[in-house]
């Protein structure tokens, strides 16, 4: 194997992979940057462009703007809490407080040491682990599905910063956003209201975009006062290292986290940031430095995400089956060059895989060189007056919103929820569990139906398999344990006050 | 009007052609290759533009309620061109397209995990008519190629199967692989590699014949069963074309399918290259029309 | 169906709660700039179909700078032109994302 990996290199530092490997993981950070523009329209746009170029080439470029775009997501989010991927959502809860507290560079630091060291721990372990990961996706069904996404969705609980309250009336909203569209069983239309673009359902990024981008434009009109813009444009190198070596449980937890859900199909890195965050949280010792600006809630969910873009290429590329809509592209590119991704790929052109782990080596490398000091350069961004920066902002969310589907109709979405954005900020509703519900509520009820179906309605398949049998049980009990401490919390607060 | 319709230029700008379904998939790559012989033999660039949603509705709308002067053109394919207007209210039928050509046609085939106690498809359906409801059947959503395909067979045998619907080809795939599921229907590009793994088999393929790239998979005719499904890609004009311009995208057409770089590229994807011109192909669509539409009464009683 | 019951909920709470609030404070000109930004925006998509990127663009990053912002003629314009041929390139040419020609289509 390591012969192999080897040979991989070679492949890999011939001069035109290797410039590959730079256009992608540069494209992927500016992609990542741009709010509304994923890697998955990027990857689609540059599919005909990548015929005329050897296979190898064309898959190390395409993948580096894959998990480029997850360094680069979290800058947008830090900057201007808006998440410049969907997966960094969660970056945006204690990256923006960073920020506001003057310590926007000490987030960009974290988020891209963070994205590193996962990103290199996710392909150490293609390395040696894929022919078993592969097997691990493949034995994950409807039951483990539901365990695991169950066990997000009461997560969601833990997450709300403030009124608990109002945490979960947003869920609810999720959750009902969630259900437009067909019914997975029935395949009816679900509060569609007889609109034909609604009957896919709302695809995530106008949601984002909205709720965090053009919500936060319309707000920060609202307050009609000036933006201060940030004048610590100068990053304490020696606080960041600290930071760093502080959050490394939290980086290395979020590594695993990232790692083991981004291999499974439709799992991914909105998913695993968000449990990584929420584990964090948990285990802390003073959980409430959460959502106020803990570097490990930075740490967490960058480095969750870095390592779950990478294992998802595992199904993509030993099994033939993409796990996002990225490596569905990234399939295609294969596909278009002869190549088939699969079960054989090891067998019939092991230099093309290798060549592509080693390449992830490689441009995981480059982009850390990239970013650190790029992190000077976008602080410099925020110097700009905001005044410009909300006009391109909302431009930026409108093209993107546009280019998902090529309908405007997205557009016009993405505004509503900006809508909606503002006058969540206005009440103080976190948006958060909103998106987080949207996201993992149809896939509870998906696998929780097709579990139900195929027993024929027995519950008992929920328990029939170890892995089902430990999420359930621990969503479950998180759920217990949360209901137990407030309902002691709240007779002790009624004993006190007998008391006293 | 006549006249000058058929003495003038056509086309003079670049010709676009809808894709109903996402990035990716093999309507996309399938049009990325024909785009890549427009210009030779149609004299201008053909661009491809992916408008999913609605089962294919939303791009077979946008064509239909376009121009009509032939530089819009659907890649329209049986499941929002000749199965959903009949299963619900999309503001097309047939009449609204007149078709250019067809490039070919990918049928489903039936498949088990390895180890399924079913070796060939007459074996698989007497067990699901003995044991209606125990086969769990996977499928990629309401009559879509794995689930119409079933409910046609399930009509004519008095099978019954317990549908478990997933999120896609893939997910189905690696349900029957992994033993989740126990049968489904997919497609041999995908299939082919967990076949020769020994991860699944193959057990009947639903076409009118068979197919080159499985040549030794039986058809469900063969074996009895009278179900077919063709995942056609045609490319369809607006009926409202005038008739010269839709001429000319036929002749470019028939000149691009026996292009032989064209034909090795259409292999490359695993797919087979089965050709047919407009008139064809318009009577194979209202054959299949009318069965659908017989399959559909037959169900829904 | 538990959702919608609580999402109705929290609409109505949220209704309440934000007409005391525009009551409470009544500040002219970040009324001002949300109305304006807000029928900027939709004007935006609507112009996006008939007129095309380009034009919708220039004319959105325009307006939106002079109206919410108030910003000087000079300074508008100039951001507004660049900003304008920044995207035309990174988007139309670099990226080729296709966006809406309008009327100004071959």
């Amino acid at each position: 194997m390591f012969e192999s990996l080897a040979h991989g290199f070679a492949v890999a530092l011939s001069p035109s992979n290797l410039l590959f490997a730079v256009v992608g993981v540069v494209l992927g950070t500016v992609v990542g940057v741009l709010p509304g523009i994923g890697p998955p329209t990027t990857v689609a746009l540059l599919l005909p462009l990548t015929s005329g170029v050897d296979v190898t080439a064309a898959v190390i470029m395409l993948a580096g703007i894959f998990y480029g775009a997850m360094y680069g997501g979290s800058t947008t989010s830090i900057l201007v809490n808006l998440p410049g991927e969907a997966a960094s959502v969660v970056t945006t809860y204690d990256g923006y407080q960073m920020a506001q507290q003057g310590r926007a560079g000490g987030a960009l630091a974290i988020a891209a040491i963070g994205s590193f060291v996962a990103g290199t721990l996710g392909v150490i372990g293609l390395t040696f682990l894929s022919p078993a990961l592969s097997e691990l996706a493949l034995r994950f069904g409807p039951p483990e599905y539901f365990g695991l996404t169950l066990l997000g969705l009461t997560l969601v609980a833990s997450l709300a910063t403030g009124s608990m309250l109002r945490g979960l009336l947003m869920a609810a909203l999720g959750l009902w956003l969630g259900m437009i569209g067909l019914d997975p069983v029935q395949g009816t239309q679900r509060f569609t209201f007889g609109i034909l673009e609604l009957s896919d359902g709302i695809d995530l990024v106008p949601i984002t975009m909205g709720l965090f981008g053009v919500g936060e434009i319309l707000y920060n009109l609202r307050q009609a006062q000036e933006m201060p813009t940030v004048r610590r444009a100068v990053i304490d190198w020696s606080r960041s290292l600290r930071e760093v070596i502080q959050s490394r449980w939290a980086i290395l937890r979020g590594s695993l986290v990232g790692f083991f859900v981004g291999i499974l199909p439709g799992g991914g890195a909105i998913i695993s940031s968000l449990l990584a965050y929420a584990m964090e949280k948990r285990l802390a010792r003073d959980p409430s430095r959460f959502g106020h600006g803990a570097p490990e809630g930075v740490a967490a969910p960058e480095s969750a995400n870095n390592a779950a873009a990478t294992t998802s290429m595992i199904p993509m590329m030993l099994l033939g089956v993409p796990g996002n809509a990225t490596t569905a592209l990234i399939l295609a590119a294969f596909l278009i060059h002869g190549v088939r991704p699969g079960p054989f790929l090891l067998r019939d052109h092991p230099d093309v895989f290798w060549g592509v782990v080693a390449s992830m080596y490689i441009g995981n490398v480059l982009l850390i060189v990239l970013n650190l000091p790029l992190v000077g350069v976008f602080i410099q961004l925020l110097r700009v007056p905001y005044r410009y920066l909300a006009v391109l902002i909302a431009l930026l969310t409108m093209i993107g919103a546009y280019s998902i589907n090529n309908s405007i109709f997205d557009v016009w979405l993405m505004l509503l929820f900006g809508g909606l954005g503002y006058v969540c900020r206005v009440l103080r509703f976190d948006v958060g569990p909103l998106i987080i519900a949207f996201v993992l509520g149809p896939m509870v009820e998906l696998s929780l139906r097709q579990s139900l179906i195929m027993s024929r309605g027995d519950i008992g398949i929920l328990f029939a398999r170890p892995a089902a049998t430990a999420f359930v049980l621990a969503a479950v009990g998180l759920l217990a344990g949360q209901m137990v401490s407030s309902s002691l919390r709240y007779f002790g607060g009624l004993r006190r006050a007998q008391v006293g | 009007m006549g006249t000058t319709w058929s003495q003038e230029a056509f086309p003079t700008k670049p010709v676009e052609l809808v894709i109903p379904f996402a990035a990716g998939g093999s309507h996309d790559l399938h049009a990325r290759v024909i785009a890549g012989f427009a210009q030779q033999y149609l004299g201008q660039p053909l661009v491809v533009l992916l408008k999913p949603g609605g089962g294919g509705a939303i791009a077979s709308q946008f064509v239909v309620k376009g121009r009509g002067d032939g530089y819009t053109l659907l890649f329209g394919s049986n499941g929002p061109n000749t199965i959903l207007p009949q299963v619900q209210d999309v503001g097309y039928k047939m009449r609204e397209f007149t078709p250019v050509c067809m490039i070919n046609y990918s049928p489903p085939l039936l498949f088990v995990g390895a180890n399924a106690p079913w070796k060939t498809l007459p074996e698989f359906i007497e067990f699901s008519k003995a044991n209606p409801g125990k086969v769990n059947f996977a499928h990629t959503g309401i009559w879509g190629a794995a689930h119409f395909p079933m409910l046609i067979v399930e009509n004519k045998t008095g099978a019954k199967v317990n549908f478990v619907p997933f999120d896609g080809g893939g997910p189905a795939l690696l349900a029957v692989a992994s033993g989740n599921a126990d049968a489904s229907f997919g497609f041999a590009a995908q299939l082919l590699p967990f076949v020769q793994a020994g991860r699944v088999r193959v057990l009947g393929v639903a076409a009118p014949e068979r197919i080159e790239t499985v040549r030794d998979v039986p058809t469900f005719r063969e074996l009895g069963v009278d179900v077919t499904f063709t995942l056609w890609r045609t490319i369809l004009a607006p009926s409202t074309t005038p008739l010269p311009r839709v001429r000319t995208l036929r002749q470019a057409c028939a000149k691009i399918v026996q292009d032989p770089s064209f034909r090795a590229l259409i292999r490359q994807l695993g797919e087979p290259l089965i050709y047919m011109d407009g008139p064809g192909f318009l009577t194979f669509w209202r054959n299949e029309w009318d069965d659908i539409a017989r399959a559909l009464a037959a169900i829904r009683r | 169906m538990i959702g919608v019951a609580a999402g109705v909920l929290g609409a109505g709470l949220a209704l309440s709660r934000n007409l005391q609030s525009l009551r409470e404070d009544p500040q002219q000109p970040g009324r001002r700039k949300l109305l304006s930004a807000g029928v900027l925006l939709g004007g935006y998509v609507l112009g996006l179909d008939r007129l095309g990127f380009v034009p919708a663009t220039f004319v959105f990053i325009l307006v939106w700078l002079r109206v919410v912002e108030r910003s000087p003629w000079r300074e508008t314009t100039l951001v507004a032109v660049a900003a304008t041929a920044a995207m035309y390139g990174i988007f139309v040419r670099w990226l080729a994302i296709p966006l809406p020609a309008g009327f100004l289509a071959p």
